[in-house]
């Protein structure tokens, strides 16, 4: 017992100078592991078991200055930067209800519960510690994958229908995805072909609300995603190329076909003002109350708005500018742009690999919705979009913080954080079989 | 002596790098082939190692991962980056010009004749 607490009383005095107790473990048992090999290689040289760890102690220098010098090197990453975007985004959003809502308490219903559940979820997120990520991808990626079915369940709402539960809960696929990806990592071809099953299976989750605009945008980021794995190497395939095409040529043979399939929707798309009765009203609405809009101040003229309360939700931004002026509007653009730059930033100085993947994949969800909300506002009839935080909607609010959490879980715990390699693979073995004849 | 200091970390930085440029290494490998590779010239402790290698995975010029050593063991490896193998290949450029510098001098400067 007397020689383990030797290499113990060094690794505790390493510690002891380690400020952050989650990383102590983490750094400490690299040494740990250097202690064993050589206190083994002088084990085979004959050294007595006492003299063996001794010297491997000895070997290793002061414990102090060692110490010291990797806590400085290992200390936790909090992105100050994105909370406050975070808080002000929150701030705008509470602000907006505040001023659209006929009364204070609309407004606290209309968010305040959102806001005290998520920012509970978002701080409890925050402070975990997601190295069990990098430890169970696949489960994690399941786990993520039934948040829509959580969502069907605890929202039990159908509107035309659209199974507005399930849909809320589709902005976790593409962190689903993200890991599942990871899980595959170094499983060459068979890994890929699995990752595009996922995908698909993802897909059906889009398709039972239905929303084809939000098949379009998993499709869109899983293959960002992928495209981004195959670059890294994170499948060892033998031939890139070929990886990149059995990606592509999928996604676009599918765009053709719904392209083709979906001819109609897309002239709605293109040319709003000739289907005023059906699909483009929505649109042409929202270009008269832009043409009316000013840039500072409220807009001139009447309006026929059609539902505030839908406006609000799906027209927020057009909403502002009519309201306050196209300014305004492009203030709320501009901050949302900040913080998914800085997030972007953040996320290609994640130094694993399952954190880049899962950073971008949050990153990339929020930023298809605030790109597909930009161009709604503008009078491009896409479908059903809202902005991260500033859409008013409780259940949404606390899944995107919950999301919000982990993307600055993720960032904070950069140092912590180590890609797992994959498991070797099995050598083939060939089987001989040996043909005996005897006459 | 900052400067000093500051030679002596981007030199042992530099031939760790070298080491990672043909595979993958854990820590006790790197000293073991750093002994081997110098004629035991230079005997590198733990204790320096690991926070050199954690800085220059700061600096994002090596990546860890954890992998399995012989006999099953988990071990973590580092792996030279692009910007690593960059940022090697100017330090070898660097130095050659620094060691040709000090040559220059010991053999009595360079002739203009």
């Amino acid at each position: 017992m007397a020689e383990e607490l030797r290499m113990e009383q060094y690794l505790q005095k390493v510690e002891e100078q380690i400020r952050w107790k989650r990383a102590r473990t983490a750094v400490t048992r690299e040494l740990r592991q250097h202690l064993e090999d050589q206190k083994e290689v002088c084990l085979a040289a004959g050294f007595r078991p006492e003299e063996a760890e001794d010297e491997a102690v000895r070997q290793m220098g002061d414990p102090v200055p060692v110490g010291r010098e990797l806590d400085r090197l290992h200390r936790p990453r909090p992105q100050w930067g994105l909370i406050a975007l975070t808080l002000a985004l929150v701030a705008v959003g509470m602000g907006l209800s505040l001023l659209t809502a006929e009364s204070l308490a609309e407004a606290a219903r209309n968010r305040l519960p959102g806001l005290l559940v998520g920012g509970v979820l978002c701080v409890l997120v925050y402070f975990w510690d997601c190295r069990s990520l990098f430890r169970h991808p696949f489960g994690w990626a399941c786990l993520f994958a039934l948040v829509p079915v959580g969502t069907s369940w605890l929202y039990r709402v159908e509107v035309n229908y659209f199974n507005y539960g399930t849909w809320l809960g589709l902005i976790f696929l593409p962190l689903s995805f993200a890991l599942m990806v990871y899980a595959m990592r170094g499983k060459g071809y068979k890994g890929l072909m699995a990752c595009g099953l996922g995908c698909l299976a993802l897909l059906l989750l889009c398709a039972s609300v239905p929303s084809l605009t939000d098949m379009l945008n998993l499709t869109v980021i899983a293959t960002i995603l992928l495209l981004a794995a195959i670059r890294k190497d994170i499948f060892r395939l033998k031939n890139k190329a070929i990886g990149t095409l059995l990606v592509t040529v999928p996604v676009l043979a599918a765009a053709l076909v719904g392209l083709c399939a979906r001819s109609e929707r897309m002239e709605v798309l293109l040319h709003p003002e000739r289907y005023v009765d059906t699909g483009g009203f929505a649109a042409v609405t929202v270009r008269h109350v832009l043409d009316a809009a000013q840039w500072l101040g409220a807009g001139s003229g009447a309006v026929d708005w059609f539902e505030p309360d839908f406006v609000r939700e799906y027209y927020l931004l057009t909403w502002v500018a009519w309201r306050w002026g196209k300014a305004a509007a492009l203030g709320i653009v501009l901050l949302l742009a900040a913080f998914l730059v800085w997030g972007f930033h953040a996320c290609f100085r994640q130094r694993t690999v399952l954190g880049q993947m899962a950073s971008a994949a949050i990153l990339l969800a929020f930023s298809f919705q605030t790109l597909h909300t930009g161009l709604n506002c503008l009078g491009v009839p896409l479908g059903r979009f809202y902005l991260p935080l500033l859409t008013e909607s409780n259940a949404l609010t606390v899944l995107e913080l919950a999301l919000i959490g982990l993307l600055l879980s993720l960032f904070r715990q950069r140092d912590l954080l180590r890609d797992t390699a994959p498991q070797p693979r099995r050598p083939r073995v060939k089987k001989t079989y040996t043909f005996t004849v005897s006459i | 002596m900052g400067s000093e200091k500051q030679m002596a970390f981007g030199s042992a930085g530099m031939l760790l790098l070298k080491l990672l440029e043909q595979s993958d290494l854990y820590g006790y490998q790197m000293i073991e082939e750093l002994a081997r590779r110098s004629d035991h010239t230079f005997d590198l402790k733990a204790g320096t190692l690991y926070p050199l290698l954690h800085s220059l995975e700061e600096q994002g010029y090596v990546q860890s991962y954890d992998g399995a050593a012989q006999g099953k063991r988990v071990r973590r490896f580092y792996h030279l980056t692009s910007n690593g193998r960059k940022a090697l290949a100017q330090k070898e450029q660097e130095w050659e010009a620094y060691t040709r510098a000090v040559n220059q001098v010991l053999k009595g400067g360079v002739c203009h004749g």
